[in-house]
């Protein structure tokens, strides 16, 4: 715990902190130079075990590698080779039939080489074919569209995708039949040596068994199937094809329908990078990441803060009808974001009810520019977002105010401590402590809170940058992001890929680095 | 929960006499009640107005679009009449696609997450710690771009039109969104694997020893313990659905029938000023609606919600 | 294993069905032997539209099934607004309608996209014979020369509503004679900051154009005779600022303030045809509206200019039913449709003989658009995406005077602006 701050001892804090940063980086570099190689050692090891498992293994287990299944059909558990089989089958139907898997593949390094070709058509009533049509009716600028550089993209990735997820149930397999076989000729070695008294029992787990294995010692698999598969679907192949655009340069230039695009390597990170010339990416991207943790840490900061203490004001012993007023703020919840965001942003309006009223009432005399003004736009969203958000951490740090020992509390006044005392001393570090991680994904989720900035000013108002990497003055890396690709005309969808790669690297980065620092993640539930 | 034992006070004032100590308490806290109580009241009305001045739109009866002045002069309940009759914006089909999402959202993902948490907090497997921190960062990427891939998944499913169906039934609609709300509802483990992770594991060895297998543990013996996270999963689910319109409008297009609630009322204001000054207060009566059964489910489940969160989220 | 199994299957279905819907060349689906019309084609054309326009095009659909008896002819109508008409069917566009709905300024993109079926030259030529001039160059692709859409309306445009109680016939025809009548309870409202209307004045003398392809403009906005005209303006609204002229987009609030309940203190403003309807609502008889006025430049008047922006309705260009969907797409912009749609809707005709119809030159906006129509410019050809807010800033200058960081006369904010929409 901290004594009374003395400049000194806070100034040697502080390059101690930096130093602190500087080692972490450097152990970062360190651990993840660790961590490839190794995977890189773990590959290798594990192709030299496969290796070895077809050298050593049964002549069941040498079956196994090509005919998937069988193996286990020939060691008297039919019905687990009949889901191998059909897995290999399904996985060969998937690839090879016309427009499958392996049609993709093959343009995926490509990317397309052909987007459209046109053909002429006749477009009279009712249509006759094109030697006898009339001229002035013919059409000869008719798409017939061919390689889509999207879907190409998408469905090679998906091939891929199912591609590696075959392949490990391949390897689960052989290696299932390896110690299957392995354990059966063991037992059945016992058996022929004990001199064939009783009948052979077959020592491999049945059908049922494996299932009720499924709900007991591999009850994770079960639970985690499902998830699985639709997180690969939906989010895991998404994000690959998302990463991936980063390296080509699609957009308003490039791309379907009738154009394609193709691999440029690193060139539209340097594109978003690069601050040459007006209106370039890179200036934009500076000052928005600025303005992004400024109002991040703010509105996490704000939040928290009067949360903790509008908690702390209603669960004070002396306050009447706690639920009442909980609830009153727990109804601005209830109500969804973007409509109560929809009427602030028509109430905050220049010309709006709000201006009008103070207007009416003598209070200014001139329209007050809250989502119009710069600096003042800034301001306005921090201040709605706190309306936004309060309720939320009122009721959260509430319940853990409740939790906290009324001793503590009892002993401080005791020896005379002051209320501001018992809070800086007592309240704060306690709620700082448990709250660590919440404040965390607080944080993050701020850095990406897109709905409070869009709805109420969409990024506005306009900065001078113009051109495609144009931005407004609130505009936070998700909603400039949003602009770049599908909120508008730009369609810079590669940058906008890069840009999401970057802002998910901060995202990431910071949790990690705080994460592994609160002690509650330390403590993490351990096995013992 | 831990208690901050190395937290104490150094300082040492000045004794006083008890009795004094008392009579100024007294007194003092009964000034710091009013002004408090004044505070709380004053806060109260900053949260409530812009609902109050939601309803008040809602309840404008001398025109429809957005005006300057505060409070209507005219009061009528017509609006919440032509959310029903009106034509073009189809609002009772709205709701009731919004509701059938969000139900079934709530349910499934509901059941997936808890599983998966649970597994996360009681089973010890191989990948168990890596898998937690991809599930973790997964979420961080923004989603925009991955909606267009989505739609062409959808599309490749079956699910949505393609050139040789180009209608589909509005139910397949429907079916995506439940299907992709809860593709992802794993990756939220974070709040119940914490709330579990305070459930001792000897209530687990002690039923592991009579015989029941980790399913039946689950079912029969964490999930009853568990009803706060269980509450505040499915309510923290159910509201999802009711807001999301972005990826609403990328797979349903023009298919009114089909689209959510959020999509439709974003249509009313936001088809340019004319649709803006016809529907605005269209808007705020169909807002009102909504907000209803959801304030209710909030109201009523708060005490769940608070100890689900408190229990989970802060721990990790 | 039980999960296995299931998954097993599941997957290899999912990846059946994935793999077979491969996109398959569109090919025509008319395999019928010309002569021998037995079994009836069935043509199904997805349509795309404002939602108000959905009854219209049910009864077009069942006139032009009665007028192609060898055809089963049906119309799916889906609620696609024309702002975001672009957006949805570059988004997919194997599954984007036949036939839609869009404004003038969307041709570039979806042209340039090759999305837009080129017009053969038989249906060219029957549009630049029975649509106005102005709404056949809004069809028209500058790259190529060619029409790429068949006029709907033409009425997207602003003209001057007044309350006649105020003003009569002569004061509305300069700009000073209306703000001579105006006083700080009765205002005269224009939306300076927005780039629609801030740079009207000098629409009609000036030029202005724009180059999708390279996403700029060639412009005089900022040369000696503008800039005097510019200034001329300024020197009258600045001083008049709230106190007979207000800054302020004539919606919901500004249409109330028209009437007497609201002590009339809206009465006049620049606005569009949108909002006939609405003004029609609250002033009543009241109400006129008239082509913008002149202001004074030194000796001369000047006339405002303004813009006008068409609607077209544009076909897929790989419509599997490309020759029924240019049928339809021409039937519903004839000129009996554009009737209908007028009495419907009320839109703006852009066929000769629709516009001259009676009917619609009773119709007060309408015919305020065409007093003005002469000295507007088409917005889709004239101004891109870095005119608009720049725009705003220089009408914001007008009214507001200049800001502590910007260009501090009329002169260096014109030629900041101009270069800003110039060059990249």
């Amino acid at each position: 715990m901290q004594t009374n701050g003395m400049s000194q001892k806070q100034k040697s804090k502080f390059s101690l902190f930096f130093i602190a940063i500087g080692m972490w980086f450097v152990n970062l570099f360190k651990a993840v130079g660790a961590y490839f190689t190794k995977i890189g050692k773990g590959i290798a090891r594990f192709f030299v075990n496969v290796y070895k498992q077809f050298i050593t293994g049964g002549w069941r287990t040498k079956i196994s590698h090509f005919i998937m299944g069988l193996g286990h059909a020939l060691l008297g558990r039919p019905i687990k080779a009949i889901i191998y089989l059909l897995m290999q089958v399904g996985y060969f139907i998937f690839m090879f039939i016309p427009g499958g898997g392996i049609y993709w593949l093959g343009k995926l390094r490509t990317l397309g080489t052909v987007a459209v070709e046109y053909t002429s058509e006749c477009t009279m009533i009712p249509p006759v074919p094109i030697e006898e049509c009339d001229p002035d009716f013919i059409t000869y600028s008719k798409p017939i569209y061919k390689d889509n550089s999207m879907l190409i993209m998408l469905f090679g990735v998906a091939t891929l995708i199912v591609t590696i997820g075959f392949l490990i149930f391949y390897f689960v397999q052989v290696k299932g039949v390896y110690q299957a076989e392995k354990t059966y000729v063991a037992a059945k070695k016992a058996y022929l040596n004990s001199g064939k008294e009783e009948k052979f029992v077959n020592p491999l787990p049945t059908f049922k068994e494996e299932l009720n294995s499924l709900l007991n010692s591999r009850f994770h698999f079960t639970t985690m199937a499902i998830p699985t598969i639709t997180i690969t679907t939906f989010t895991v192949l998404p994000l690959i094809f998302m990463i991936l655009l980063a390296f080509t340069n699609f957009n308003k230039h490039n791309g379907p329908p009738n154009k394609l695009f193709t691999w440029v390597g690193l060139q539209t990170f340097q594109n978003l990078f690069s601050s040459q010339g007006t209106n370039s990416f890179g200036q934009a991207l500076g000052k928005i990441v600025q303005w992004t943790f400024i109002w991040a840490f703010f509105a996490t900061f704000t939040n928290y803060i009067f949360g903790m203490i509008l908690a702390m004001i209603i669960n004070r012993r002396s306050i009447k009808a706690k639920k009442v007023w909980r609830t009153i703020f727990v109804i601005s919840i209830a109500v969804p974001q973007f409509v109560t965001l929809l009427l602030m942003s028509q109430l905050l309006k220049d010309n709006g009810p709000l201006n009008f009223t103070l207007m009416q009432w003598g209070l200014i005399d001139k329209q007050i520019k809250f989502l119009t003004d710069p600096i003042l736009a800034k301001v306005t969203v921090i201040l709605v977002n706190i309306w936004v958000g309060v309720p939320y951490t009122m009721l959260i740090t509430s319940g853990i105010l409740m939790n906290i020992p009324n001793d503590l509390y009892e002993s401080a006044r005791i020896d005379g401590a002051g209320p501001v005392r018992q809070f800086m001393k007592i309240t704060l570090p306690y709620m700082l402590f448990v709250t660590g991680p919440y404040l965390i994904t607080q944080f993050i989720g701020n850095i990406n809170n897109f709905n409070v900035i869009f709805f109420l000013t969409q990024g506005g108002p306009p900065t001078g940058h113009l051109g495609q990497a144009t931005y407004g003055h609130t505009d936070i890396l998700v909603t400039w992001l949003y602009a770049l690709t599908v909120g508008g005309d730009k369609q810079e969808y590669a940058i906008g890929s890069a840009l999401g790669i970057f802002i998910f690297l901060i995202s990431a980065t910071i949790t990690l680095i705080l994460y592994s620092r609160t002690s509650a993640a330390q403590q993490e539930g351990d096995f013992a | 929960m831990e208690t901050n034992n190395s937290v104490t006070v150094k300082e040492v004032t000045p004794k006083r006499k008890k009795q004094s100590i008392f009579k100024n308490q007294r007194v003092t806290r009964g000034i710091v009640d009013a002004f408090l109580y004044i505070l709380l009241i004053v806060l109260c009305l900053i949260w409530i107005f812009p609902i109050v001045w939601l309803i008040a739109n809602a309840l404008r009866g001398e025109s429809t679009g957005p005006v300057r002045y505060l409070f209507p002069k005219v009061l009528t309940l017509d609006n919440f009449k032509n959310l029903f009759t009106d034509t073009e914006m189809p609002y009772l089909k709205w709701f009731i696609n919004t509701l059938i999402v969000a139900t079934a959202t709530s349910i499934i993902s509901t059941i997936i997450v808890l599983l998966t948490s649970y597994a996360f907090s009681r089973l010890n497997f191989k990948g168990r710690k890596g898998l937690m921190k991809l599930l973790m960062i997964l979420g961080m990427f923004p989603g925009f771009m991955s909606m267009i891939a989505i739609y062409y998944i959808l599309k490749a499913v079956g699910l949505l039109p393609n050139e040789n169906t180009p209608i589909v039934p509005v139910s397949n609609y429907l079916i995506s969104l439940i299907l992709v709300g809860t593709s992802g509802a794993a990756m939220g483990y974070l709040v119940s694997k914490g709330y579990f992770d305070t459930i001792s594991k000897s209530i687990d060895e002690a039923a592991e020893i009579d015989g029941a297998n980790k399913a039946q543990i689950f079912w029969h013996i964490i999930l009853p313990l568990s009803k706060p996270i269980v509450i505040y999963t499915a309510l923290t689910a159910f509201m999802g659905p009711w807001g999301d319109y972005i990826f609403v409008a990328t797979i349903t297009r023009g298919r009114t029938e089909a689209w959510t609630i959020a999509r439709g009322l974003y249509d009313m204001i936001n088809g340019g000023q004319e649709k803006l000054g016809r529907y605005f207060t269209l808007f705020c009566a169909g807002s009102v609606l909504i907000s209803i059964p959801i304030t209710a489910l909030f109201v009523f489940m708060q005490r769940y919600y608070v100890s689900g969160v408190t229990g989970g989220a802060v721990k990790g | 294993m039980f999960k296995r199994k299931r998954l097993a299957l599941l997957l290899v279905g999912l990846f059946a069905m994935a793999g077979c819907t491969k996109p398959t060349p569109s090919t025509s689906n008319d395999s019928v032997d010309p002569g021998t019309s037995v079994t009836k084609e069935r043509i199904r054309l997805q349509v795309w539209g404002p939602i108000e326009e959905k009854p219209l095009y049910e009864k077009h659909a069942k006139e032009f099934a009665d007028l192609n008896p060898q055809i089963e002819f049906r119309v799916d109508y889906g609620n696609v607004g024309e702002p975001e008409a672009a957006a949805n069917i570059l988004a997919d566009v194997s599954t984007a309608a036949d036939v839609f709905l869009y404004p003038d300024d969307q041709i570039f993109q979806m042209a340039d996209k090759g999305v837009l079926a080129k017009l053969p030259a038989g249906y060219a030529n029957k549009i630049k014979e029975r649509d106005i001039d102005l709404a056949v160059g809004a069809a028209t692709y500058d790259v190529d020369g060619e029409m790429y859409g068949f006029p709907v309306s033409a009425d997207n445009g602003y003209f001057l509503v007044y309350n006649k109680k105020f003003f009569n016939e002569e004061d509305v025809k300069t700009l000073e004679g209306i703000l001579a009548k105006t006083s700080p309870e009765h205002q005269f409202a224009m939306d300076m900051g927005n780039g629609y209307y801030a740079l009207s004045f000098i629409q009609y003398i000036s030029n202005i154009s724009y180059n999708p392809l390279t996403e700029l403009h060639t412009t005089d906005f900022n040369d000696a005779k503008s800039v005097a005209a510019l200034q001329a303006v300024s020197d009258l609204i600045m001083p008049l600022k709230d106190k007979g002229f207000t800054s302020e987009d004539f919606n919901g609030a500004v249409l109330d303030d028209l009437t007497d309940a609201n002590d009339n203190r809206i009465i006049a403003g620049v606005t569009g045809h949108w909002n006939t309807l609405n003004v029609l609502e609250r002033l009543g008889d009241d109400f006129g509206a008239t082509k913008l006025p002149t202001f004074k430049v030194g000796e001369e008047e000047v006339q405002m200019g303004s813009f006008l922006g068409s609607k077209l309705v544009g076909v897929k260009s790989s419509s599997n039913y490309l020759p029924y969907a240019l049928a339809f797409a021409d039937y519903i912009t004839s000129e009996a449709a554009q009737i209908s749609r007028f009495e419907l809707n009320g839109w703006g005709p852009t066929n000769k003989n629709a516009a001259a119809n009676p009917a619609v030159t009773a119709n007060i906006g309408l015919k305020a658009l065409s007093e003005q129509a002469p000295y507007a410019i088409p917005q889709g050809k004239s101004v891109g995406g870095l005119f608009w807010s720049n725009a705003g800033t220089i009408g914001t200058f007008l009214l507001d005077g200049p800001t502590p960081d910007g260009p501090q006369t009329l002169q260096a904010a014109l030629d900041a602006f101009v270069t800003a929409i110039t060059t990249k």
